[in-house]
């Protein structure tokens, strides 16, 4: 854990930023400093945290660049075959070690005085070990460090600082019970296509956390320009929809269809109508997938999700994405495309190519979102503003289902948003200042 | 250089100096129009990587996603026309208002194609977008061209743009490269 703070440099009144139902919100949350110190220890330092998934790092001594927050880690598969995930800084003086995305190798050497790490994290080799520390340096306690604890969901790989956090599975909650409609549908699972797009949006990292989880509301209005020339319209993309939060702060939204409704429509993705190739894979493997699923899940169609605090699920067009925070103002998004592993190489190339030309800053369906997330972030920078943030869409028609885990309400509400930040306030109050 | 393949240098310069101007000068459906109905427009993405081992060369091609890989476009002229007409919609929030732009091309570098008369073409680009009141984006890369010659010019059969910057420091690439 960082330094610990002092009381009187930070307090905060979490009731004043965040009403009882979390339908009103200080614009503070996303623009004061201070603030998003306290997030760093008080999400990005205890929650469970997506670093990236098993197919980037297929063979001993494969390792892949990541961030926990802002902190840059390592995910490697050790000579052992075993993932681990180290923190991207030399026990010495700190340096980072690793400054390339991705290779293969069977140790790490600091650039700076040479310390050399295995692809396990433990410190193999010290420049001068004799002639400098005189053998007074035991290199067994000096191994590049780990987060507490890493495990993996679907080969979705998620760490976490905090040695006293539930497990993963825990973490993730009744949200497994909707991931695993869009995740477990396959018969070897899924895998990470090469290729990441990342890219800086000037806002404040939360934008993301809740576009993904339920603002549906901007889809008609942001994405018009497209809209009016294909005839897309939110509503006919989710039928039957639904937002659903988690105990967690898990936001997912879902088509849930009629037990009468044809088959095809239930099949994950958007437009695969536009790949015969796809559809026809997909359709090869839905029986199969329903059947592990069960009745209820056999009826359910993810269509986004935001796993708390800044993991983004978006099944509808095969991509799963990660924000780092860089800043009150500034957030990096790191965005994957993710395929059936056992699919056809022609059915993964339709899944690219959908996912391409639709999604991510070049994509048709997307591209004015970070712009807008850019002015949200503006705007909250307001010290004259006088009224909370209204997220008060669809309050009060929040329902429980006997089959469905989790806090249901229309598809037309903001109640995943609301369910973020109460969790959003909750760890944040959790947290020694 | 013989006389006739500094004036096919000339001509490809010129070609691409007013394809420039065209996006420069929002001329959206001049432009199309200089592209072939069977081109493709593509832009891998890209990353830092360790050498392999014995690799001393560092080939760029080593750092670019491939083509079945995840890119930033990978799209027929059907896609490009389809962004234009968003654009035209006055309603895509990412160029409205729209940007003021200036490419710079230049290092142009031709070699013949794989059909008689095609060209491959080299050249580095610089996009300066200039948005809202003062927001400024620069990207710098390099396209790689393949020309098809067309009444007294050419079309673009084929254009893969090669970006330096490994994460973009740019919200969207809601415009042409």
């Amino acid at each position: 854990m960082g330094q610990p703070h002092s009381a009187a440099a930070f307090s905060l009144d979490f009731a004043s930023l965040i009403s009882p139902d979390a339908s009103r919100i200080s614009r503070r949350i996303f623009a004061d400093p201070e603030i998003y110190q306290h997030e760093l220890r008080g999400l990005f330092q205890r929650c469970w945290i997506f670093v990236g998934h098993e197919s980037q790092v297929p063979a001993p001594g494969d390792f892949a660049a990541a961030y926990i927050g802002e902190e840059p880690v390592i995910l490697a598969r050790g000579m052992d075959g075993q993932i681990r995930v180290l923190l991207n800084s030399c026990s010495h003086r700190g340096t980072r070690i690793c400054r390339v995305d991705r290779g293969n190798a069977a140790t790490l050497s600091c650039p700076n005085h040479g310390w050399t790490y295995g692809i396990d994290g433990k410190l193999l080799g010290v420049p001068g070990l004799e002639k400098g520390y005189q053998g007074d340096l035991k290199k067994s306690d000096w191994d590049l460090q780990q987060p507490a604890h890493v495990d993996s969901y679907a080969g979705l790989i998620f760490a976490t600082f905090d040695s006293a956090a539930p497990t993963l599975r825990a973490y993730l909650g009744d949200a497994v019970f909707y991931l695993d409609a869009a995740f477990d549908r396959y018969p070897n699972g899924i895998e990470f296509l090469g290729g990441i797009q990342k890219w800086i949006v000037e806002c404040n990292w939360k934008f993301f956390a809740e576009n993904y989880s339920a603002d549906i509301y901007h889809a008609d209005a942001a994405h018009v320009s497209t809209f009016s020339i294909t005839g897309l319209r939110s509503e006919s993309q989710i039928p039957h929809g639904i937002q659903v939060t988690t105990a967690s702060g898990h936001g997912i939204v879902a088509s849930r269809f009629p037990e009468q409704s044809n088959p095809i429509d239930r099949l994950p993705g958007s437009a695969t109508h536009l790949a015969p190739d796809l559809s026809a894979y997909l359709r090869s493997v839905q029986a199969q997938a329903e059947l592990r699923l069960g009745p209820v899940r056999a009826l359910l169609k993810p269509i986004t999700g935001t796993i708390f605090p800044n993991f983004a699920i978006l099944p509808s067009v095969s991509s799963v994405r990660i924000a780092h925070p860089r800043g009150p103002h500034r957030t990096e998004i790191w965005s994957w495309c993710f395929v059936p592993a056992a699919a056809p190489a022609q059915v993964k190339q339709s899944i690219r190519r959908i996912y391409a030309s639709s999604f991510g800053p070049g994509g048709l369906v997307e591209a004015e979102d970070f712009s807008n997330w850019t002015e949200m972030s503006r705007g909250c920078r307001s010290e004259v503003a006088e009224r909370p943030l209204h997220l008060g869409m669809g309050l009060g028609r929040e329902y429980a289902d006997p089959d469905l885990p989790g806090s249901l309400a229309p598809l037309w509400s903001e109640h995943n948003q609301r369910g973020f930040y109460k969790t959003w306030r909750r760890c944040m109050s959790e947290v020694k200042a | 250089m013989s006389v006739s393949e500094w004036e096919q240098v000339f001509r490809v310069e010129q070609f691409l100096f007013h394809e420039a101007r065209l996006l420069d000068e929002r001329q959206w459906d001049e432009w199309l129009a200089l592209w072939a109905e069977d081109s493709r427009y593509s832009m891998p993405t890209r990353f830092t990587r360790l050498p392999e081992r014995g690799e001393s060369q560092r080939p760029i091609a080593a750092e670019l996603s491939k083509p079945d890989e995840l890119g930033w476009f990978d799209e027929p002229k059907l896609l490009l026309k389809t962004r234009v007409a968003k654009l035209k919609t006055g309603q895509a929030w990412a160029e409205e208002p729209p940007s003021r732009t200036r490419r710079f091309i230049s290092n142009v570098e031709v070699l013949p194609g794989e059909a008689a008369g095609e060209v491959r073409v080299w050249s580095n680009l610089l996009l300066h977008r200039s948005r809202n009141e003062n927001a400024v984006e620069t990207f710098v890369g390099q396209r790689q061209d393949l020309l098809r010659p067309s009444d007294r010019s050419f079309q673009i059969v084929r254009r893969r743009v090669v970006l330096d910057s490994a994460v973009l420091l740019s919200p969207d690439l809601e415009l042409f490269f």
